[in-house]
């Protein structure tokens, strides 16, 4: 991120080169000999981050290297070329390649956001790269849009939209355009969480009067009712195994996560400490971030999915909401009123690094982050 | 001549019954009119005393006494429109203040049989969407509950809940808030 950023702001210069060592300075060469790899250790770096671009006409060529300091080593080279009006894509593709190289995992820096947006004076459902940019409204129901959530495979988007009256769910296929209506029983149709398979949704119905968890398959039809209780059962968040899931219950007289083991029914609760928890997202590294209101504020949280290794994220800025993971599990995406208005932003999975992403009219609600 | 007297004997038969004929006629006119809840009182009365000669004067007086009723109903109704239930936070009780509103509102109901009712459950802006989407469908049914329990059939009354999406007040604080989580009611004709 910190290499995407810095390449971003800078792209229209002849030559140049960077340097960068997770701390950031701007000098000198790209080739292995002209490295002092000891003045990098001495200050503490483990990596180094060197590259530069040529520009010629309307193409640009991107060239990096990574550096291990401790052995002297090169660990990657890369070269890309393309249209200079690509430079986004091309060192976000540059970005995965270096996480891969590190983690063995896909990076986040190709990834896309559906978030809910009032600039038109209605709630609409946008989507944008994972960083803010390229933003785009899908939807133009001139009604409540609510809960934008994309399926795994990254094509489709499950919604709530008030335009045939109630809150009902509806399907967006992002590479056609178009919405088939999924589920219009009376009463609540609402906050469907993809399974891990795609196949099916687990969302909240109240056609008999009490809302409950169900999952739906992508025409609708009921496969399984997972609560029946009189309180209220909302949000419901598969474990990444697909096996479990969390949700949000007025039980005990507040609401509080617990979590359903799907194979044998049972449920535990997993929040005691505040009086007020709400949002539970399940990580692909098998965290569950989740909101809490104390002092009248909200904060965003993380655990283990046994309630164990809690850790507060967010502290003193205003409230903090909505958080959804990245597809790796390193990163969150939530929303802030910090500034006044609410905007999305971004943070480690330890809360470190939070940072602005979205700076678009009105408000920037209920994120989700697809693969 | 025989058949004659015959002849005479169904003739006045038929006019000695036709008067009785006509009445039953007339009354069955009548009860299926009141059976309509649209009877109006002035065509009752023609329609038994055509012989009368309609009076002007009673005529606009029922008019004007038509015009004011509509116009009470219609204040009435804005009335009932206008008048919100408030909840605590976090919660769906009727507080008892909620409860003597909607006494009245059930009244007025039961005089107003035309009237279906629509609840529509909100929430103040704290938590979730999800979760305040559910608690303010939890506050629509506690007064269609309310009000089915004061003999106002559940048919008549629809719900919906629209969660924290449409405040009444825009501000960020407690005297916001405790405007916003509310019933509202929309009589729908």
């Amino acid at each position: 991120m910190v290499i995407s950023a810095l390449w971003i702001k800078r792209p229209f210069c002849r030559k140049r080169t960077l340097l960068c060592g997770w701390r950031i300075s701007i000098s000198s060469p790209l080739r292995l000999e002209n490295i002092h790899f000891k003045d990098w250790s001495v200050i503490g770096a483990e990596l180094l981050l060197t590259g530069g671009f040529t520009s010629v006409g309307r193409s640009l060529e991107i060239e990096i290297r990574l550096f291990d300091v401790f052995w002297g080593r090169q660990i990657l080279g890369k070269r890309v070329l393309g249209d200079i009006r690509d430079y986004r894509f091309l060192m976000h593709r540059v970005g995965n390649e270096i996480i891969r190289e590190l983690t063995g995992q896909e990076g986040i820096f190709l990834t896309r956001l559906a978030f809910v947006g009032n600039a038109s004076g209605h709630k609409e459902i946008y989507v944008s790269d994972y960083d803010g940019h390229n933003v785009r409204q899908i939807t133009k129901d001139n009604s409540i849009a609510l809960l934008p959530r994309w399926s795994p495979d990254g094509i489709k988007i499950m919604y709530n939209s008030y335009k045939d009256g109630g809150p009902m769910l509806y399907m967006k296929d992002i590479s056609t355009g178009t919405v088939k209506r999924i589920s219009s029983r009376s009463g609540l149709n609402i906050g469907a969480c993809w399974s891990p398979d795609g196949k099916k949704v687990a969302l909240t119905l109240s056609r008999k009067g009490n809302p409950d968890i169900f999952t739906i398959d992508l025409n609708g039809k009921i496969t399984n009712q997972l609560t029946s209780h009189w309180s209220i059962d909302v949000s419901p968040a598969f474990s990444p195994d697909g096996n479990m899931i969390a949700f949000v219950s007025n039980r005990s007289g507040s609401p509080q996560i617990y979590v359903q083991d799907l194979n044998n029914g049972r449920e535990e609760r997993l929040t005691f400490e505040g009086k007020y928890i709400t949002s539970p997202s399940w990580s692909s590294r098998n965290r569950i971030a989740f909101v809490s209101m104390d002092d009248g504020h909200f904060d965003i949280y993380a655990m283990d999915p046994d309630g164990g290794r809690l850790l507060r994220l967010t502290e003193n800025q205003g409230n903090n909401e909505d958080p959804c993971w990245s597809p790796d599990g390193r990163y969150i995406v939530f929303s802030s009123n910090r500034t006044g208005r609410y905007h999305l932003y971004i943070m480690t999975a330890n809360g470190q690094n939070q940072t602005r992403i979205t700076f678009n009219r009105g408000d920037q609600t209920a994120p989700s982050w697809a693969p | 001549m025989k058949r004659k007297m015959i002849a005479g004997l169904i003739v006045l038969a038929f006019v000695c019954s036709s008067p009785l004929l006509m009445t039953s006629c007339s009354k069955k006119a009548v009860k299926s009119w009141a059976d309509k809840a649209f009877t109006r009182p002035t065509s009752m009365k023609k329609a038994e005393a055509p012989a009368v000669a309609p009076a002007e004067a009673p005529g606009r007086q029922a008019r004007i006494q038509e015009l004011e009723k509509a116009r009470r109903i219609a204040e009435e109704m804005r009335v009932f429109e206008t008048t919100n239930i408030f909840f605590d936070f976090d919660k769906a009780d009727l507080k008892p203040q909620a409860k003597a509103t909607l006494k009245k509102k059930a009244d007025w109901l039961s005089d107003n049989a035309a009237y279906a009712l629509r609840i529509m459950g909100h929430c103040d802006e704290r938590g979730t969407a999800e979760y305040n989407l559910a608690l303010g469908e939890r506050r629509a049914h506690a007064a269609k509950k309310f009000l089915s329990a004061l003999g106002i059939s559940a048919d008549r009354i629809y719900t919906v809940s629209y969660g924290e999406e449409k405040p009444a007040e825009p501000g960020h604080n407690e005297a916001a808030w405790s405007k916003n989580r509310r019933d509202e009611f929309k009589l729908i004709k």
